[in-house]
């Protein structure tokens, strides 16, 4: 009798305690074992087998069988060089124009909001909008780039339709849309570091190059890696802009490693569940190696 | 990153020299601030330029839109090509799709992560570190990694084209209790123990004290989750089929294939359609947008 009242009323301190965690955390958990951890092992367990995505009954274990096909896959291994030239140039071109932009606008005494307003707003409409306006922008016959560049005297370009330009294209027209949200970490960055850092360089005589690699720079570096970082996990993901604007195409030559992932996994006359996964996980691996080299980079740079 | 405005920190400046230098000195910075607001505004041109092209391009008839040399302005202003998407495509369907799916995402995201944030920032208890480790490290894994088992998954739990499909694979968001937990951890424990002293329970705490403190933060998430929400279009091109159940970026994608000619006019009328309710929630709120940029810092 007194065990029962002495263990009814332990349940009753630890409920008091931690009953509304469980409440809390519980569902969440479940949450995610549902939706998060169960499919990245379910992935994970279909990459080592033959898993057809809407038939998975039939599933046998194939080991690293696909992994090692895809070593050979010709599409695969285009896709990968595609996201290595377009994480590059988007990288390049968005942290150039984002930091020169975030300079400019850190001159300003007043007026910064005014021009961000119009800046940042191609960073919050959709990305399939945006795809639709560059679709136009960019026609051969009838876009508007093409049109300027005739006042120039420059022939016109195809953009998109050519297997030459099309990666190019898409990764401008994403650039255009994102440098902006890169230009706002960079600003609130160069507002971060104190006035006198710069004022003890100008009594060095320092030079405004000199101050901008020496002082300007160095103390940048975690909205640098921030964003470079970002750039990466972003532009290796990237899925929508050029599934719509180019489906992979022409001759492949925009192909992505997530729009692989749909076609096999999902595309007509291939339901190649197991497939797919196992380049899903390569791009995380990637994505994971990239980033740990991006922040190890940077400290043994910096400190 | 912390929430800072975006303001310079006050710091005084040197003293400079004689008056002939300043007038140069004075006359060098004007140069100087002119070329500086000279660049700006080809930077704002270029971002709200195309944009604004694209708008006034959806009030020009099909013709007028391909026509050679273009036309800013529309010649003959007309919403030929809105009636014409309105009636061809179920493009306010689409619009309501798209907002009855994001509204309950983005108030269950804001529930699930401010809760959950609570009890990560304010609570101790056994595996506290290691559940919240592994919660955090699902926001490394692609999204491509889930995609097809979430297919399969939704698909046998009947919900191909249904709202729930849309809704509850994106309800609770790793990022959102991140951020929250930060946020909340900065809250003083004070407060939340005057509340227990007087009997208060926790959810109580969490409804008056604790929700009350969190609103930049909230926003903040508010903004994001409701922008991803609206751009989505992986998920649903997976799991949509059905024409009325596509949201607007679907919609949108499928005027590709509508016709054998790119139809401009529809393309940029459809893309306006898409993007005026989020260009007018921001032109109220950029200064939350802007400073959400630095609060969440990790999105995006």
């Amino acid at each position: 009798m007194a065990a029962t009242n002495l263990s009814e009323r332990r349940l009753a301190r630890l409920w008091s305690k931690y009953g509304f965690v469980l409440a809390v955390l519980v569902p969440i958990l479940l949450w995610f074992s549902i939706f998060s951890f169960g499919p990245i092992l379910y992935a994970l367990y279909a990459s080592l087998t033959n898993t057809h995505s809407l038939d998975p009954s039939r599933a046998r274990f194939v080991g690293l069988d696909n992994y090692i096909s895809l070593l050979d896959d010709r599409r695969f291994l285009a896709s990968m060089s595609n996201v290595f030239r377009f994480v590059l140039v988007k990288g390049i071109l968005n942290i150039v124009l984002s930091l020169g932009l975030a300079l400019l606008l850190e001159r300003l005494r007043r007026g910064r909001n005014f021009y961000l307003f119009f800046i940042f707003m191609p960073v919050v409409i959709s990305q399939v909008a945006v795809a639709m306006l560059f679709l136009w922008l960019y026609d051969p016959r009838l876009g508007l780039i093409n049109y300027l560049l005739s006042l120039v005297e420059i022939p016109p370009q195809s953009f998109i339709r050519s297997t030459a330009q099309a990666i190019y294209s898409v990764a401008i027209a994403d650039v255009w849309k994102t440098y902006g949200y890169a230009a706002v970490i960079f600003l609130a960055g160069l507002l971060d570091i104190p006035q006198d850092y710069y004022e003890a360089a100008k009594v060095d005589g320092a030079t405004r190059l000199q101050t901008f690699w020496r002082v300007t720079l160095p103390l940048l570096k975690n909205p640098l890696v921030l964003v470079m970082v970002l750039i990466v996990i972003d532009g290796v993901q990237h899925f929508t802009m050029v599934q719509v604007m180019t489906g992979g195409g022409p001759a492949d030559s925009t192909l992505m490693p997530s729009i692989l992932v749909y076609n096999y996994g999902l595309g007509a006359n291939n339901y190649r569940m197991g497939y797919a996964c196992a380049i899903s996980f390569i791009m995380f691996v990637v994505i994971m190696a990239i980033t740990v080299f991006q922040l190890r980079l940077f400290r043994s740079l910096y400190d | 990153m912390t929430d800072i405005s975006l303001d310079r920190r006050a710091g005084g400046s040197l003293p400079s020299g004689g008056a002939g230098e300043d007038a140069r000195i004075r006359l060098r910075e004007q140069l100087i601030a002119l070329a500086t607001h000279l660049l700006l505004v080809i930077f704002a041109f270029i971002a709200f330029g195309a944009m604004m092209w694209m708008v006034l391009a959806s009030f020009k008839s099909a013709s007028e839109i391909i026509a050679k040399p273009p036309t800013f302005l529309p010649e003959a202003p007309t919403l030929e090509s809105y009636a014409l998407i309105l009636r061809e495509q179920a493009f306010g369907r689409f619009f309501l799709n798209s907002i009855v799916v994001a509204l309950p995402s983005v108030l269950l995201i804001l529930f699930s992560s401010s809760i959950a944030g609570f009890v990560f920032a304010k609570f101790d208890f056994p595996a506290k570190e290691v559940i919240f480790t592994i919660i955090l490290s699902t926001l490394m894994v692609p999204p491509a990694v889930t995609l097809l088992p979430l297919f399969r998954l939704v698909s046998r739990l009947g919900w191909a084209d249904t709202y729930q499909a849309l809704v509850i694979p994106v309800c609770v968001s790793a990022f959102g209790i991140f951020l929250l937990r930060q946020f909340m951890e900065g809250l003083p424990s004070e407060l939340l123990d005057a509340g227990r002293i007087d009997g208060a329970s926790n959810w109580w705490i969490y409804r008056h004290i604790v929700l009350p403190l969190s609103v930049s933060a909230l926003s903040a998430l508010a903004i994001f989750s409701f922008l991803a929400n609206w751009d989505s279009y992986l998920w649903p091109l997976v799991i949509i089929y059905e024409e009325k159940m596509r949201t607007l970026p679907l919609g949108l994608a499928y005027l590709l294939g509508w016709s054998s000619r790119p139809r401009y006019d529809l393309f940029l009328t459809g893309a306006v359609i898409t993007v005026v309710p989020v260009v007018v929630f921001y032109s109220f709120f950029q200064s939350r947008f802007v400073r959400g940029v630095t609060l969440t810092g990790l999105k995006y």
